[in-house]
């Protein structure tokens, strides 16, 4: 249809609508079809959705339909689970229509149908609809949470709290309204006394049968349910025509409201399944049905309407209700209109089933449009009477009297005709004795929709039926809301007095449940019963304190909308909310304040009380009130009423004070914009709509700029490859991922930020916060489970835990896990670790261990050990004052005295310290590093550390300061400075004694040690140790009983020892140690017994094992290896005893896997390809490389526009034979022509692996090189001897000569380059960082002829300034192997540099010292060097990381290298 | 005919806010396919207790 077509058309219905109302308006005086309202109606609600519904979605709330709800980020096939539009429209209308809309147009017929159609169809439009679907999208987007969740978190806990009683007090009086209208409607009517009172019965035998016989089976039951609601309804004409049976069930109001209370109290405190949910089915059925039914009734008939367009009653002095049309009619209706009952539902259940935010229009405008439809046809229904039938039936007896022929003539006198006979005559043909004063709505609407039923089927005879189905059907679902309601209000009772006294609050508790039902059950029951027997009928003063309860929380609803559409930063369009929110405060509080205050005694609650004081002092009674206490009751109820209603008006106005001053904190910029709306996820693409999808994705997305590929782009390193997902862990259910992320479009400089993500296919990560963080700690910390501990619960798993300092007990059985807080202190307790005892958690705090008894709480200190001097004991006296004192105790007796009492005094002192814990004094000296205890709980291993003594500190300047001063940055010491020792004791619980461990066999001295596990038994402890010299490895086992050592392993390497996984150690189950060794020359896995003997390989190859985790099970090993090849990192399972091994991950790039805590065959990997950057998938064991489901995109839409390529990994001849491994990256595959000149690049640390199959850490060179290739330079970078990934021979060929075998390697790759590239050697340039700029120094320095120019990044000139741990390996000391070092420096190979030489440093690096280039500059210098330069970066560590220096320096690369290697440099030209 | 009849039950089920056992069972299926879902009786007594202790299920 063309855009002009759509106007013509919405034109035509605008103008349609818009006539019919002036017809409904301006013709008077005689009947009028029902046509007219339905046409204005069904107008009105189409251009309201299809233009005002419009801007909600478009404008304010920016509707997306690939935003993921929270149905779909959090679908638990539960509450949250994606439902289709269509449905979630039938639910959502299902639970917003009851009997409010049906009742409240009956009532407000009374000022004549133009009043109430009116506000119902305008109303619905500009407010009910709008309020609905505002927060429906609010909850949609706050993971569903409730209205008063919202009103605390958007507004404040002052709103919320008034919102939480606000809604309790509007159940209250709602309840006891709806119950009203039900004791109206059967009160001496035996027919619908039976057939509504079969109906428990029939929703018992419902209950049974579903939970019994047939679970499950809801449609079926329902359909029986409904065949014997027929049954019942003939049952009640039975008894009403039977004599004596029809005497039996006529019940007098009282009667049936004791009923009712009885009835609901049952039903809130029995099970659900008996009768409330059977009952909530039927009357589902029951209204949809009738709801149906009745619209094509009135469709079919378009009965003429009898009411005038407006009545004389606008004045005030209606019948039915008292109070002038504004505001009551407003406030008469408010279901169908608008009813803030329903923002409980839209922030309910609904937002938890919708699949697509943007169904939020239909479900939540679309639905109230339905219900208003509903409140129209209610409204059509009492106006189908005429309005002397309709005055009779709904005016108090108080008013009418309680004749036919009274009534008639009370009623003449408001200018209505009725004749006494007809009016009987319609009683009798609904099988009902008397029409007359049947107040409370449903009487009169059940009469009209008789009428209107009967006139499609049955005729006259069919009357009396279908009135009574009609009460039926209302009685049906009012009921429905009251026990539901009881039960509900009985929970939200129970919540609010727990703080009062918190067993209160115990839902399973029987004496709580039966005390908080039967307090909700008086309270509503109270206003019932006052309702009841009031002479004025009672719905008089109880629907409008109803009304303005509903409005109260409409404005309250509208309230927080205008809140959330402020924050969101839309306050252009808070007129949406604030419209409808300021016409309800004007409507509630004059209403509230005429039924406070108004002086007409049928309006005001006070004034009323005033007129039956009056007549009391003047020794009369108030008209139907029969003796002194019931109008005293009257006085009272009066004042409770107008008490309730000053309530609801105060609590009004305290949300709208508090919502006005958080709009303007929020408007004047006092205070953030930000609202709790959860960060929008994108929708996943399942599989299956990609692969259906036509033309594929990748091509929509391509932003129509090509790549820029420049250096100025590329550096900005992370805002395009983005973050990789670090420290990503499972919680203890296994349900969610965590980690550290940024999503992609962060800045360069943003932190890591805490993520989360369901650990399932096609989740979306959102953002959490550190809040969030910190109360998740416990399920994401790591914990050590009791094996079988007693107080397990059934097939549990009980784990110690520590999350942020603290303990806790973590509980899971299956997938539930528990929580439980042992300790909450400002001391860190850690290393919790479960006793064998079964029931202690051993753990350490403030460096001493105790134990806690979980069973009883008792906390048990194990240790006292304390940094200081021990107390001195008191020395020998020398002979001389030996015999001097002995000489004082013979002479004389008050000496004795004193030595007697000194005597008894401290053999008290030595009692009293016998009892304590002996304390271990550690020297002042020493600084403990680690405490750990035997989980036997009878020894502890302490470590400490003495520093070493007069080492020496090398600063660094940084002249770059806030006060303009340079400052000094504290640097490490330089290699063959003094070192510090590590000590290990033990010490025996049993006895206190420490022994200090001898940890070097003999001849050998100890460095670095660290203390492993202990074993399951707790016998032994492990003991790692790497010696001074670092040539030596011994593995030691130290028995908890008397701390003897047994050497477990050891390893000699004559250069250096290390490795991958140096220093992965355990236990097994059995009580075996196993350890990775590199011994065989690549590191593997091997086990030994715990007296040393026994060793065996459980692993062997040409590969390394890179990572070992027992399982928690302890029957098998999970491994990380290279197995398959060097180039990757797979994820394996080995049982413990070694044997086969089975592969888990797939694909050929490199695995950091999280294996599930549950089920062990699936995991969680970050997984990586050379042109893929890192992202988190889940995988199941075996599943293929592409089953593994991705779970995060990281980098962003530019960096994936370009194709990046896969360097091809080429093996270069090493001068010695050997195969040295390079990536490749030729101008071939880039489509272009090579320039003649090449790149080599040297990767940094030496021991670091570069060449493989997944993402290089070096992501910005990687990028740098395409840039290279693309201008037509060859670029290799080459895992050279020293690189790790390759075994032990390949890490220490560069032992004692750095610049040797490494050097030989770049050489190699020259070699290459001219041999298989036709590349000149002088045409060869050589750059890279830190290891790399040494090498690119020594490589221009000693082997000029293979190389034409260099750029030196962060580079060590010098070994014998860089630091201990690295260079003392590698090179010995500097003060005894100066051989090593001389060979091994730059420094002293300078004069060699005859190629252009760039040499760029960070000037506050701490790690390779800027010192070092400032020695090689003025070795330059002095040199008389030329063609060098250096570029110096002021604010600039190791790692580079602002991009403005990244660019400074990798441009002055390629200037480099453009004008010496490249085709129009110095040395292209030649 | 029983496929059309099934979804149509499935849609009515849903409507009346029913606790649907299918669905959750294949949701389960889907997203927990490593442990053992709750049985159909478990399963309908947890949805119950969930939806009657809470406002927001039903309106007036």
């Amino acid at each position: 249809m063309t855009r002009w077509m759509q106007a013509l058309v919405w034109a035509v219905v605008s103008l349609v609508g818009a006539g019919a109302f002036g017809v409904l308006a301006l013709r008077r005086g005689e009947t009028i079809s029902a046509a007219w309202l339905l046409t204005a109606a069904v107008c009105t609600y189409a251009v309201g959705y299809r233009f005002y519904s419009k801007i909600l979605a478009a404008k304010v709330f920016a509707l997306d339909p690939d935003r993921a709800t929270t149905a779909e980020l959090r679908a638990d096939g539960r509450d949250f689970v994606p439902t289709n539009k269509w449905i979630v429209f039938g639910h959502h209308f299902a639970a917003i229509a009851g009997p409010g809309p049906l009742v409240g147009p009956t009532l407000a017929a009374q000022f004549g149908y133009l009043p109430g159609a009116l506000w119902i169809i305008v109303g619905v439009v500009l407010g009910g609809a709008v309020q609905d679907m505002v927060i429906l999208c609010s909850s949609v987007r706050r993971d569903g949470k409730s209205l008063g969740q919202m009103v605390k978190d958007e507004i404040g806990p002052v709103a919320g709290f008034t919102a939480l009683v606000a809604v309790l007090g509007i159940m209250i009086i709602l309840i006891s309204v709806l119950a009203l209208i039900v004791v109206k409607a059967l009160a001496e009517s035996p027919w619908g006394v039976v057939t509504v009172g079969l109906t428990i019965p029939i929703a018992m035998l419902m209950g049974v049968y579903l939970k019994y016989l047939r679970p499950g089976r809801v449609l079926e039951v329902s359909a029986i349910g409904i065949l014997l609601l027929v049954v019942a309804l003939y049952a009640g004409r039975y008894v009403a025509q039977h004599p004596t049976l029809a005497t039996t069930f006529t019940l007098s109001g009282t009667t049936i409201a004791f009923a009712l209370m009885a009835y609901s109290f049952a039903a809130a405190v029995m099970p659900v399944w008996l009768l409330l949910a059977p009952r909530d089915y039927l009357s589902a059925f029951v209204k949809i049905g009738v709801v149906v039914a009745l619209a094509a009734g009135i469709l079919f008939v378009l009965p003429p309407i009898q009411m005038p367009a407006v009545t004389r009653f606008v004045d005030g002095t209606g019948p039915v209700f008292a109070g002038k049309v504004f505001p009551f009619v407003f406030i008469t209706i408010a279901c169908g209109a608008i009813s803030g009952f329903h923002a409980l539902i839209a922030s309910g259940t609904t937002p938890k089933l919708l699949a697509n935010e943007t169904d939020a229009r239909m479900v939540g405008y679309g639905a109230m449009l339905t219900e208003s439809m509903v409140a129209t046809m209610a409204l059509i229904a009492a106006c189908v009477l005429t309005p002397g039938i309709y005055f009779a039936i709904n005016s108090p007896a108080g008013i009418i009297g309680t004749t036919a022929e009274g009534a008639a003539q009370v009623i003449a006198g408001w200018g209505f005709t009725l004749s006494p006979a007809d009016l009987t005559a319609l009683a009798a043909q609904v099988e009902e004795t008397s029409l007359l004063s049947r107040t409370g709505g449903a009487p009169s609407l059940a009469v009209g929709m008789a009428k209107i039923f009967a006139d499609v089927l049955g005729g006259e005879g069919a009357m009396a039926l279908w009135y009574h189905f009609a009460v039926m059907f209302e009685a049906l679902f009012i009921l429905t809301t009251l026990d539901a309601g009881t039960r509900v209000g009985r929970f939200m009772l129970q919540d609010l007095g727990k703080h009062l006294w918190a067993p209160f609050g115990r839902v399973s508790w029987y004496p709580a449940v039966l005390l908080a039902s039967a307090l909700f059950v008086s309270a509503w029951g109270y206003f019932l019963y006052q309702g009841v027997t009031d002479p004025l009928g009672g719905i008089n003063s109880l629907w409008p304190l109803f009304g303005i309860a509903n409005q109260l929380l409409a404005t309250v609803a509208l309230c927080l909308g205008t809140t959330v559409i402020i924050k969101m930063g839309k306050a252009r369009y808070a007129w949406m909310t604030l419209l409808p929110m300021c016409w309800l405060v004007v409507v509630t509080m004059t209403a509230g304040w005429m039924k406070l205050f108004s002086p007409d005694p049928r309006v005001g609650f006070l004034a009323h009380a005033d007129g039956i004081r009056a007549a009391l002092a003047a020794g009369q009674l108030p008209p139907g009130v029969k003796d002194a206490a019931g109008a005293a009751r009257l006085l009272f109820n009066d004042r409770l009423d107008a008490a309730v209603a000053g309530i609801f008006l105060v609590a009004v106005l305290i949300i709208l004070i508090d919502s006005a001053r958080e709009w303007i904190h929020v408007l004047g910029g006092r205070k953030p914009m930000q609202t709790t709306e959860m960060p929008a996820m994108r929708r996943t693409i399942p599989l299956v709509a990609l692969l259906l999808a036509a033309p594929p994705t990748a091509t929509a997305q391509a932003p129509t700029a090509p790549f820029d590929l420049s250096i100025r782009n590329i550096m900005r390193g992370p805002e395009l490859y983005g973050r990789e997902p670090q420290n990503v862990r499972f919680s203890a259910d296994g349900q969610w991922l965590y980690f550290r992320w940024l999503a992609p479009g962060a800045a360069w400089n943003d932190e890591l930020q805490s993520y989360r993500v369901a650990a399932r296919a096609g989740a979306a990560p959102e953002r959490v916060t550190d809040a969030h963080m910190d109360s998740v700690a416990p399920m994401l910390a790591e914990g050590r489970a009791w094996a079988g501990a007693p107080f397990a619960q059934r097939g549990g798993r009980v784990e110690a835990v520590v999350a942020s300092g603290d303990l806790w007990l973590r509980t899971r059985v299956g997938t539930a896990v528990t929580l439980r807080r042992l300790t909450q202190t400002n001391a860190t307790e850690g290393e919790p670790q479960p006793a064998l005892d079964g029931r202690s958690l051993l753990f350490v705090r403030e460096n001493n261990v105790y134990a806690l008894d979980v069973t009883t709480g008792l906390t048990r200190q194990l240790t006292d050990i304390r940094s200081g001097a021990a107390p001195k004991e008191p020395e020998a006296p020398t002979p001389q004052r030996a015999a001097l004192a002995a000489q004082q105790r013979i002479l004389l007796e008050v000496v004795r005295d004193e030595l007697k009492a000194d005597s008894i005094a401290k053999a008290a002192r030595t009692a009293a310290e016998s009892r304590r814990l002996p304390t271990v004094w550690i020297p002042t000296a020493e600084r403990i590093s680690s405490v750990t205890v035997s989980p036997a709980a009878n020894a502890v291993l302490i470590t400490t550390y003495t520093p070493p003594q007069n080492a020496r500190g090398s600063d660094v300047p940084d002249y770059i300061t806030p006060d303009g001063y340079p400052r000094m940055i504290p640097g490490r010491t330089k290699v063959g400075d003094a070192q510090g020792v590590t000590k290990v004791g033990h010490l025996d619980l049993t006895t206190g004694v420490v022994t200090w461990l001898r940890l070097a066999p003999e001849g050998g001295t100890a460095g670095d040690v660290r203390v492993g596990d202990w074993s399951d038994d707790g016998a032994r402890a492990l003991v790692f140790v790497t010696s001074a010299d670092f040539k030596h490895r011994w593995l030691w086992a130290v028995a908890a009983r008397g701390g003897t050592t047994t050497l477990l392993d050891q390893l000699r390497d004559e250069a250096w020892v290390n490795g991958p996984c140096y220093g992965c150690i355990g236990w097994t189950p059995e009580g075996a140690a196993w350890f990775v060794s590199e011994e065989s020359g690549y590191s593997h896995l091997y086990s030994v017994r715990a007296d040393g003997t026994g060793k065996t390989a459980l692993t062997s190859g040409a590969w390394e094992v890179l990572g070992v985790e027992r399982s928690p099970d302890g029957v098998s090993f999970e491994l990380v290896t290279s197995e398959p090849s060097p180039f990757t990192r797979q994820a394996y399972r080995m049982p413990m005893r070694g044997g086969p091994r089975t592969r888990l991950s797939a694909g050929d790039g490199g695995h950091a896997p999280v294996i599930h805590p549950i089920d062990r065959q699936r995991f969680a990997t970050v997984y990586s390809t050379p042109n893929t950057p890192p992202e988190l998938f889940l995988a199941r064991a075996g599943d293929a490389e592409s089953a593994m489901a991705r779970l995060t995109t990281s980098p962003t839409a530019e960096f994936r526009s370009y194709a990046w390529k896969v360097p091809p990994i080429v093996m270069v001849d090493g001068l010695d034979g050997v195969k040295v491994p390079a990536r490749l990256y030729e101008p071939k595959a880039f489509g272009k022509p090579s320039n003649g000149a090449a790149v080599i690049f040297v990767h940094g640390a030496g021991y670091l692996h570069n060449v493989h199959n997944w993402w290089s850490t070096y992501s910005r060179e990687f990028m740098f090189h395409h840039l290279l290739a693309e201008r037509g330079y060859t670029v290799l970078d080459i895992d050279y001897r020293g690189s790790a990934g390759y075994g032990r021979d390949w890490r220490t060929a560069i032992y004692r000569w750095m610049g040797g075998a490494d050097i030989d390697d770049q050489v190699a790759g020259s070699k290459y380059l001219t041999a298989a590239h036709g590349i000149a050697p002088e045409r060869i340039g050589i750059y890279g960082g830190s290891y790399g700029g040494f090498t690119t120094l020594m490589s221009l320095f000693t082997k000029a002829e293979y190389f034409g120019a260099g750029a030196a990044l962060r580079s060590v000139t010098d070994w014998a300034s860089y630091n201990h741990g690295y260079t003392g390996r590698i090179l010995n000391l500097p003060q005894t192997d100066t051989l090593a070092y001389r060979r091994s420096s730059p420094m002293f190979f300078a004069e060699g540099l005859v190629d252009p030489l760039l040499i760029a440093h960070g000037m506050v690096d701490t790690n390779v010292q800027f010192q070092d280039v400032v020695h090689l500059a003025q070795r330059l210098i002095e040199l008389g060097k030329v063609d060098w330069e250096m570029a110096v970066y002021p604010v600039e560590d190791h790692g580079f990381v602002r991009p403005s220096s990244w660019t400074d320096e990798y441009r002055r690369i390629l200037e480099l290298f453009d004008r010496t290697i490249g085709p129009n440099g110095s040395k292209g030209r030649r | 005919m029983s496929a059309w009849f099934a979804r149509a039950a499935a849609t009515l089920r849903r409507i009346l806010g029913a606790p649907d056992y299918a669905a959750y069972l294949a949701h389960h299926r889907a997203c927990h396919p490593d442990r053992a879902p709750l049985g159909e009786r478990e399963f309908i007594a947890e949805r119950l207790a969930a939806r009657y202790e809470r406002p927001g299920s039903r309106c007036c």
